[in-house]
């Protein structure tokens, strides 16, 4: 029994060692993200020595990003006024929104896929996965036609269609595999009990696959978050933006403002990190499977 | 679950309807620095015409991508475009620009505006000039001096020299801020006395012996021997951040660099920083930005109005305020110098009126001076021969024109 | 059985139509139909810059671009930058999803923060990486030097040699996430009893890793390894901010040019879009091809299994 005890202490040391590793290789840059965001640009360029917390800290740039009214500040003017917390919104709805739907979409396809059998069922699937590794701007001023046609450009709804049928493939792919995976006798014993298709994903699907959605859903968000073409080119006005394209702004003629960057970096990962960390219990050992005895 | 389907539905729907619009509406597509900078001047400018303006901006090259795909698909981006000294090749070639002769039959420009001619291409008029930058160099006078030099360089092999002591003596590491790419080859060539191109857009500097192969071979020079920074061929730092974090004593800027220069909070550099007007001949080029409108805008008398109040007096004078750009306008520049706030005004009169300019109105300029900074760039890796490298552009240039002409 | 349902009841058929319909007209529509028009622009010899109609020249883009040893150089480089991504990140995301399998305090905590690097916007990372990492005032020189490592900053990205590691460095941090979710999901999807009950029969830790939770690991191993192969294979905002400039000049570092920037200096830059598109369709048969071979080799062997 000691040495049980034991292996189980020394494997919490080793947890925790890989633990402070891997932490240190994804928090780092971030931290220096973080840092940059309050230092003056002269803390910055100091050399060799440099600080790792600034010695005079500063949330000039944060006050910067949300301001409205131009500020004279040696040569610049805040380019994102009146745009960050329009793009943030915008942003977090687009996303929000679009990973729901393309999760939703997904499990039910998903199922079909993984439980069904038709005739054409390889080729549907085929169909609807070939054109993933399609680079987009292949399709880009097509596409800007048949929206500009529909009048959708520069609307929050043609952005989230568009999202949509673009993480379709990789979602439904996704889904399947994890359906698979879900042990076929409970479905049995729930048909024997006079389930339909409908009651069954809805009590039993749904319910068995959260961890496969919640990877769905966080795949899907991020992938919306962090885009940038397709809010470059299907937005204009100021109150459709998104937040991609409002970072590239601090793009100066001759500098990067990056201060101002980082700061808008910091904001920009906030959402998405709650709604990670929200999802978290998701991603961990569901309705074990063994349930069936 | 149907009533979470239902809330989706109806928010999606709600989404769809679009925001009301009153009178008249333009939109203006310009980069961050294009921004009317007096917020106060802009909301007069829209209640006294009655046209609402909405400003679209984005990072200069995602505005010509943006404007690229709306123009393949015969659509404009915005009303009004803010035009750099790309566009030519960029915007204008791609048809996307409304000629303004029409506009400007009635309600013609005057000649305090500066620079008009690089706007008008074949006849047509297809910018109002806002700004003129001349691509200048200024210098850290204090460095300079501690290396024994009380005035900057008279030519050239005299920059290099001066250099080079600055390097040896342990002043500066690395005492030349210029990048690996066309514009520091244009800066020697032409400062040199080379005017590159004659008027049938040949390349003249691919001419034996002339002054565009000394500058090539000086310029890998510079990079062979460290003058300037390792860093700037890694990419990471461009020839302004490395100059303002303080190294570097000559540095390739433009008009108003002294500005952020001599800004203690931006620059390493301050307050030494001062103009130099480039050596031997001392030729440079501008690039001038402008502002047009687009070809399938549906405003159009309302954009020339915009047009005409950004290009007046007072917004060009708020912006030089806010960004440092210097006005078109000559009258404007007289009295911002009356009121003091030009910086190296004598030295920015000198070396402007010792311009040569690029053929930017040449349909593939765009393509071929990138093309001209990956040559020089693989030289500067690969210490690759300047002359083999002159060739190669001269090539890839005739070889565009044959292409598009 | 219920897994082997025909089609001939009709209430799947409505259930399989209802669900899947929908998502075929909007591929279709969205995806396909626009693909079909760029497939035929790759048959024109189209220039935006050049106000002609753009004519049928049928497959010369094609071989034009064959002919042009910049086809297969930039071609090679973005295999390499596959070769150094993918076992780098594939390692460390499978590591990682083991890792945060194991329950201890602060799992939750561990597990989102790990996911940050993925949350930056792809702008963001190239400029924060060239902060970290130049020879100036780069922080991870300062960082090195503080330590005592070196005694001067070194320039990292001097070397095209070089430049191409950071690349895949600066590519596997940007996005080791996404693969360690998908392996977090699958690794929750193996019954606990089935290790349990291997355990009891005598199984060390790695056995039972290697018989029961690999295979039954494959399928979302395979899923991260063909995404990971194209984004890596179809690399171009960590190239794009790290090292190609990007500048209004529109310059690209040649020394880092993979198959997307190639396909971006033609399509944006040179405006050839006939050739750019005929470069597309090359990309997506080779990214295809090799997704393909992962997928029927890996995935359906695992699926039955």
């Amino acid at each position: 029994m000691p040495l049980y005890r034991n292996f189980n202490y020394i494997k919490r040391i080793w947890i925790y060692f890989f633990c402070a590793i891997a932490l240190l290789w994804a928090i780092g840059p971030i931290y220096w993200i973080f840092v940059s965001s309050i230092s003056t640009r002269m803390e910055l360029y100091a050399t060799p020595i440099k600080s790792w917390f600034p010695s005079e800290p500063t949330w000039d740039a944060y006050i910067r990003l949300f301001q409205g009214g131009g500020k004279y500040r040696g040569g610049d003017v805040s380019p994102t006024e009146g745009l960050m917390w329009t793009s943030l919104l915008n942003t977090l709805f687009v996303s929000i929104i679009s990973a729901a739907f393309v999760t939703f979409l997904s499990t039910n396809a998903g199922y079909v896929f993984a439980r069904m059998k038709f005739r054409g069922k390889g080729f549907f699937f085929f169909f609807l996965m070939l054109m993933m590794p399609l680079p987009l701007w292949v399709s880009i001023i097509a596409l800007f036609f048949m929206i500009s046609k529909a009048g959708l450009i520069d609307t929050l709804s043609g952005m989230i269609m568009l999202f949509i049928v673009f993480l379709l493939p990789l979602g439904i792919w996704l889904m399947s595999t994890f359906v698979r995976e879900i042990n076929p006798e409970i479905e049995e014993a729930a048909t024997i009990d006079g389930c339909n298709r409908w009651q069954l994903m809805r009590w039993i699907v749904y319910p068995l696959s959260k961890s496969g959605m919640a990877a769905v859903f966080l795949v899907s968000f991020l992938t919306v978050w962090n885009n940038f073409l397709l809010p470059l080119i299907f937005t204009r006005s100021p109150d459709s933006q998104m937040l991609t394209v409002v970072l590239s702004l601090f793009v100066g003629q001759y500098e990067v403002a990056w201060e101002d960057m980082a700061a808008a970096a910091v904001v920009t990962m906030l959402p998405p990190f709650l709604i990670a960390l929200f999802f978290q219990r998701f991603l961990i050992r569901g309705m074990t499977l063994g349930a069936v005895k | 679950m149907r009533s979470i389907i239902n809330t989706l539905v109806s928010i999606l729907i709600l989404s769809l309807i679009p925001v009301t619009l009153h009178a008249e509406k333009i939109t203006f597509l310009t980069p961050s620095w294009g921004i009317p900078p007096d917020k106060a001047l802009l909301e007069s400018f829209q209640k006294e015409s009655g046209i609402t303006v909405e400003i679209q901006s984005v990072q200069n090259k995602d505005l010509f991508s943006r404007t690229q795909i709306a123009a393949a698909t015969g659509q404009s981006p915005a009303d009004v475009i803010f035009l750099t000294q790309e566009a030519p090749s960029n915007l204008v070639a791609i048809d996307m620009m409304r000629s303004l002769n029409d506009l400007q039959a009635k309600d013609p420009l005057e000649n305090d505006l500066t620079g008009q001619e690089f706007w008008n291409i074949k006849g047509e008029q297809f910018g109002v000039p806002v700004y003129a930058q001349l691509v200048m160099m200024d210098y850290n006078t204090d460095r300079l001096k501690k290396a024994g030099f009380n005035s900057p360089p008279s030519s050239w092999s005299e920059l290099n020299r001066m250099a080079k002591k600055l390097k040896s003596s342990g002043i500066d590491k690395h005492p030349i801020a210029m990048k690996a790419s066309d514009w520091s080859w244009y800066l020697m060539a032409l400062s040199m006395g080379d005017p590159m191109f004659d008027n049938d857009l040949k390349p003249v500097f691919a001419n034996k012996g002339s002054k565009s192969r000394e500058a090539m071979r000086m310029l890998l020079e510079f990079f062979s021997e460290e003058l300037i920074s390792p860093e700037i061929v890694a990419g990471t730092v461009n020839q302004h951040s490395i100059f303002w974090s303080g190294t570097g004593t000559f540095h390739q800027g433009w008009q108003g660099s002294i500005r952020v220069g001599n800004n203690a909070e931006k620059s390493k550099q301050a307050p030494h920083v001062s103009y130099m007007v480039l050596p031997s001949v001392g030729n440079t080029w501008s690039f001038p930005a402008a502002i047009g409108i687009a070809k399938y805008s549906k405003n159009v008398e309302a954009s020339w109005k915009f047009i005409r109040w950004y290009t007046g007096k007072a917004n060009q004078k708020s912006i030089y305020k806010a960004f440092g750009l210097y006005p078109s306008r000559a009258s404007v520049a007289a009295e911002l110098n009356g009121e003091g706030l030009v910086d190296g005004y004598s030295q920015i009169l000198a070396q402007s009126k010792k311009v040569d300019e690029l053929p930017r109105q040449a349909l593939w300029w765009g393509p071929f001076t990138a093309k001209v900074s990956e040559q020089i760039l693989t030289a500067v890796q690969t210490g690759s021969d300047s002359d083999k490298t002159v060739d190669k552009i001269a090539a890839i240039w005739n070889e565009l024109k044959s292409e598009y002409e | 059985m219920l897994t082997d349902s025909l089609p001939e009841n009709r209430q799947d058929i409505v259930f399989i139509t209802v669900i899947l319909l929908p998502l075929i007209i909007l591929v279709g529509i969205l995806i396909y139909l626009p693909a079909v028009d760029s497939l035929i622009v790759s048959f024109t010899n189209e220039n935006l810059r050049i106000r002609r109609l753009p004519k049928f020249i049928w497959l010369e883009n094609y071989s034009k671009l064959l002919e042009n040893s910049e086809f297969w150089i930039v071609t090679a480089r973005s295999l390499l930058v596959v070769a150094l991504t993918l076992p780098l990140e594939l390692l460390i995301s499978l590591g990682l999803a083991l890792l945060l399998t194991e329950v201890f305090p602060g799992r939750a905590m561990v597990r989102t923060l790990v996911l940050l690097p993925w949350m930056l916007p792809p702008i963001v990372n190239g400029f924060l990486w060239g902060w970290l990492l130049n020879g100036e005032y780069g922080a991870l020189n300062g960082l090195l030097y503080q330590l005592g490592i070196i005694d001067e900053y070194v320039t990292w990205l001097r070397n095209p040699d070089t430049q191409v590691i950071w690349v895949a460095v600066v590519q596997t941090w940007t996005r080791f996430a996404f693969p360690t979710i998908i392996l977090l999901a699958g690794l929750q999807s193996i019954p606990k009893d089935l290790i349990d009950a291997a355990k009891v029969d005598g199984a060390s830790s790695w056995q039972s890793f290697k018989s029961i939770v690999l295979p039954l690991l494959m399928p979302s191993f395979a899923i991260a390894l063909t995404i990971e192969f194209i984004a890596a294979f179809q690399i171009f905002d960590v190239i794009w901010t790290l090292t190609a400039g990007g500048s209004a000049g529109g310059a690209i570092n040649p020394f880092t040019k993979t198959l997307m920037l190639y396909n971006y200096e033609l399509v944006f830059r040179d405006l050839r879009i006939g050739l750019g598109a005929a470069l597309s369709y090359l990309i997506l048969f080779l990214s295809l091809g090799v997704a393909i071979v992962f997928v029927t080799r890996l995935y359906n062997q695992a699926v039955k299994s």
